[in-house]
């Protein structure tokens, strides 16, 4: 539909999908599955639920996620996408499961059942397989065997909840396999996440309001400052980077900040040429969702261009957030048609090795 | 025509030692490295610190070509500036920091055990 | 960390020469020594001959330092007359003075020392500094152990010529500033008509604000992630209970974080509030809008992309300049020389408001007496 409606395919990065414990149980090893089996009905382990903090009015309800791929791509079409990457729901959060072998073995289990259930027909469809942190020669191998998929375009290691910053050594395997076979990983949090971590003191906030407007920031700003700072976009100069899920305005802080502290201690990170910012241009993507706007018309393309440039941003919807970014929201905010192709599409083809041919009308 | 700024006698600037004078209004910082001079303005394009009173040293390196490690090199070639560390290599004037910034650098000779800079 | 820079060879420019400039973050080194002599009983013993503890120490240097880095270059003493004659050659007429010791003074877990310090400094302050230095002024330093105390500090010194402000110290904060314990050193300094400045400390190896430093291991990470994430999370918080509501003759300003994370802040909150408002149930209008209205920036770090324009494209999204306030943070390592500020590529008028004219209004010192610009510097034509 965006094709037809805009002229340009749409590419959505990404709906998210609502995994279950049912939905995983038969795609997961022994011993794990018999874990998985026994949660069905509860709350998923890995999904932990209420707010630290009271509220008077009730948040907004979400929209109820899609149940199969059908209803989905329908629910794309209404949205305006033509093509989309398929996104982990509840296992966004599985950085804050403490027990390794369960955590990766949570992760081939999606994996499994997105491969099988999402991603068989022809339908604009493609999904990213869950890095499991906690495990990363198992993360390594997982991307060693999908990379091959056709629709599988990216890994994803989910960042919230994450203790041991991204820059540390444990991680290598996983941005060697991800370099070798040409996947990009994706960084994502969550909207919010009342476990208490790295970069997520949520003792400190008062109210679903500061929790919700920082959280996200500083972890995507602590992995990234930890990433530039251990030299990995060094170390692995094809690993290509895409933050998801906290806006773009935190980028073009952090990338002006970082640069000014190269200036004064090149030596911290001889690993680079030059200015870091140039390091990050090259490797590191930044989705629009949730779009912050003003009312000046030239704020977003300026802080596009002050930050990873108009080539690097990639739209997403994030449905079913309550919250989620339809296309017209982000090509109303961009002031030029070739930042609307790019950002809506383009890049996102480029970035994931996708040829859309257009169906005829 | 060119101008000859005298330093000093070479036995006031031994190895590892840097004296900055004033050459008629532009200050100008002499170095000797390894027996050698070389010669600077004492004015860093960062924010116009005093470049050549920083520490003289060395810097560390971490690429492939280390294997990524760690290592201490070009001990004794590194000017520091004394206001926001920006590293010059005094032999040449690059900036380790920016590829594309490279001091000026001024011709230094010696002559009845004398050192000059010539403008 | 606190290095000296020498002041040998700093060249006065035309430019500034012309202008009015307004610092709003000079540091004094505020040592046990200097201040013992002002410290009540039983606590004075402490900081004549008593073990190191925060502020005072404290924090273990756990990276290796190698020659010529930033911080072997450390601060030395300083008289008034030598503070005022750095900024004389730096051409900026007024200062306003922050502590160096006292900006960790939260670190300090015993409340009734904590409350001891502070009193100190601020006699110190107002009877060394600013006494009879031309265009030096002060904040109050108070202590979040102890608000009561804070407040009553605050009400002593709000009619003291000079005293411009209220210090609230970021690092090492549990609650956030935002917290309604903290509310009798809003009221006290509203009521006062004084401004209320946070202001980063030195980043601090232990789990707390800013968020457990420890991974990040070398000077060049963890002073990326210190002073602008300090300040964002203390605003949003600040946000959350409505201290801008509650206190709405209140300004407050945010020192030594540089600017670029303004944007950042004004936009994302903006969304979160436009689709949550009841999270920050006493905001009536968007979080920006206090941001540009009762919120001022200092400059330092002022941000260096390779394009300076860009600059003036972030100091648009703030407001356009109005809330901007130069800082240079002398005498730190990572200083800024006001020229480059000054030449950010915004209007002749952007330019004045930043540098100093912001800064009077601020400030509340409108018009300023001729005797209080640095010497041999051409009087602005308008002020």
């Amino acid at each position: 539909m965006g094709q037809r409606v805009m002229g340009y395919p749409v590419v959505d990065v990404g709906p998210h999908l609502a995994e279950t414990p049912d939905d995983l149980a038969p795609f997961c090893d022994p011993p794990w599955r018999h874990a998985v089996t026994n949660a069905t009905g509860m709350p998923a382990p890995w999904n932990v639920t209420g707010s630290l903090y009271p509220r008077v009015a009730p948040s907004t309800t979400p929209p109820p996620p899609a149940e199969n791929s059908t209803e989905l791509r329908a629910r794309l079409d209404a949205i305006g996408s033509d093509l989309a990457v398929l996104l982990p729901g509840p296992l966004l959060k599985l950085s804050i499961v403490h027990t390794a072998d369960y955590a990766a073995a949570l992760a081939r289990a999606y994996n499994r059942w997105l491969n099988e259930r999402w991603l068989g027909s022809a339908n604009g469809m493609y999904g990213v397989v869950i890095a499991a942190p906690h495990a990363p020669e198992d993360a390594a191998r997982e991307i060693a065997r999908y990379g091959r998929e056709e629709r599988v375009v990216a890994a994803v290691i989910p960042i919230a909840g994450l203790t041991a910053l991204l820059g540390d050594r444990r991680y290598d395997p996983i941005y060697a396999a991800a370099a070798e076979h040409g996947l990009p990983i994706i960084l994502q949090g969550v909207e919010q996440l009342m476990v208490p971590s790295t970069a997520n003191y949520v003792s400190q906030f008062t109210s679903d309001f500061d929790q919700a407007a920082m959280e996200h920031s500083l972890i995507a700003m602590a992995h990234l400052t930890h990433l530039v700072g251990t030299g990995v976009l060094a170390r692995f100069p094809a690993l290509r980077i895409v933050f998801l899920g906290g806006g773009l305005s935190w980028l073009a802080h952090l990338l002006l900040r970082l640069d000014k502290e190269y200036n004064e201690n090149r030596r911290d990170v001889p690993f680079y040429d030059d200015r870091v910012s140039h390091a990050i241009r090259r490797q590191v993507w930044v989705g629009t969702y949730p779009l912050e706007c003003s009312d000046d018309p030239r704020d977003l393309d300026d802080l596009i261009r002050i930050s990873c440039g108009v080539d690097r941003v990639i739209y997403g919807s994030h449905w079913p957030s309550a919250r989620f970014d339809s296309p017209m929201r982000v090509t109303a905010a961009l002031t030029s048609d070739e930042a609307c192709r790019k950002v809506l599409g383009g890049n996102a083809l480029e970035l994931f090795g996708v040829n859309y041919r257009s169906t005829p009308a | 025509m060119a101008r000859k700024i005298l330093v000093g006698p070479v036995e006031e600037l031994p190895t590892g030692a840097r004296k900055i004078v004033d050459a008629g209004g532009i200050e100008i910082g002499v170095f000797n490295v390894a027996g050698a001079f070389y010669a600077l303005p004492n004015l860093c394009v960062h924010q116009w610190g005093p470049l050549c009173a920083g520490d003289v040293s060395g810097t560390l390196a971490n690429s492939s070509e280390t294997d990524w490690r760690y290592q201490w090199v070009r001990d004794g070639t590194i000017v520091i500036c004394p206001w926001h560390s920006l590293e010059f290599d005094i032999t040449t004037g690059q900036c380790l920091a920016y590829p594309r910034v490279k001091l000026r650098r001024y011709n230094v000779a010696v002559e009845d055990d004398c050192i000059y800079i010539l403008l | 960390m606190s290095t000296t820079i020498p002041t040998i060879g700093i060249r006065r420019h035309r430019q500034l020469d012309q202008l009015l400039i307004v610092d709003f973050d000079v540091h004094i080194l505020d040592e046990r020594q200097e201040i013992a002599a002002f410290c009540d009983p039983p606590w004075r013993q402490m900081l004549v001959d008593g073990p190191i503890v925060p502020p005072f120490g404290g924090n273990a240097r756990l990276y290796p330092v190698f020659p010529g880095h930033w911080s072997t270059r450390k601060i030395s003493r300083q008289t008034p007359a030598e503070v005022r004659a750095a900024l004389d050659d730096l051409s900026i007429d007024l200062g306003v003075l922050f502590p160096e010791r006292l900006l960790a003074i939260g670190q300090q877990p015993n409340a009734e020392y904590a409350m001891a310090l502070v009193r100190a400094y601020n006699r110190w302050l107002t009877a060394t500094y600013l006494q009879e230095t031309r265009g030096l002024y002060g904040v109050v330093a108070v202590a979040p152990q102890d608000p009561e105390g804070s407040a009553r500090e605050i009400e002593h010194y709000a009619r003291e010529d000079r005293v411009v402000g209220v210090m609230l110290p970021t690092t090492r904060l549990e609650p956030l500033w935002g917290h309604r314990k903290f509310d009798p050193i809003y009221q006290a300094a509203e009521a006062a008509g004084i401004a209320v400045f946070y202001h980063g400390g030195a980043p601090v190896q232990m789990p707390m604000l800013p968020f457990d430093l420890r991974q990040f291991d070398t000077p060049f990470m963890f002073h990326t992630y210190t002073h602008s994430i300090e300040m964002m999370t203390t605003l949003a918080n600040l946000m959350s209970t409505g201290v801008p509501v509650r206190f709405p003759r209140l300004k407050m300003i945010y020192i030594e974080a540089g600017i670029s994370w303004v944007p950042h802040a004004m936009l994302r909150m903006d969304r979160i509030w436009e689709e949550d408002r009841e999270s920050a149930p006493l905001l009536a209008e968007r979080p920006s809008t206090y941001m540009r209205r009762q919120m001022y920036y200092a400059t330092q770090p002022i941000e260096e992309p390779e394009s300076l324009a860009d600059m003036a494209d972030v100091i648009r999204m703030i407001g356009g300049g109005d809330s901007v306030l130069f800082a240079s943070d002398f005498p730190h390592h990572d200083f800024d020389h006001p020229k480059k500020v000054f030449d950010i590529p915004v209007s002749a008028d952007t330019k004045r408001k930043i540098m100093g004219e912001n800064g009077l209004a601020v400030l509340g010192i409108s018009p300023l007496p001729a005797s209080e610009h640095v010497p041999g510097k051409t009087l602005p034509q308008r002020m």
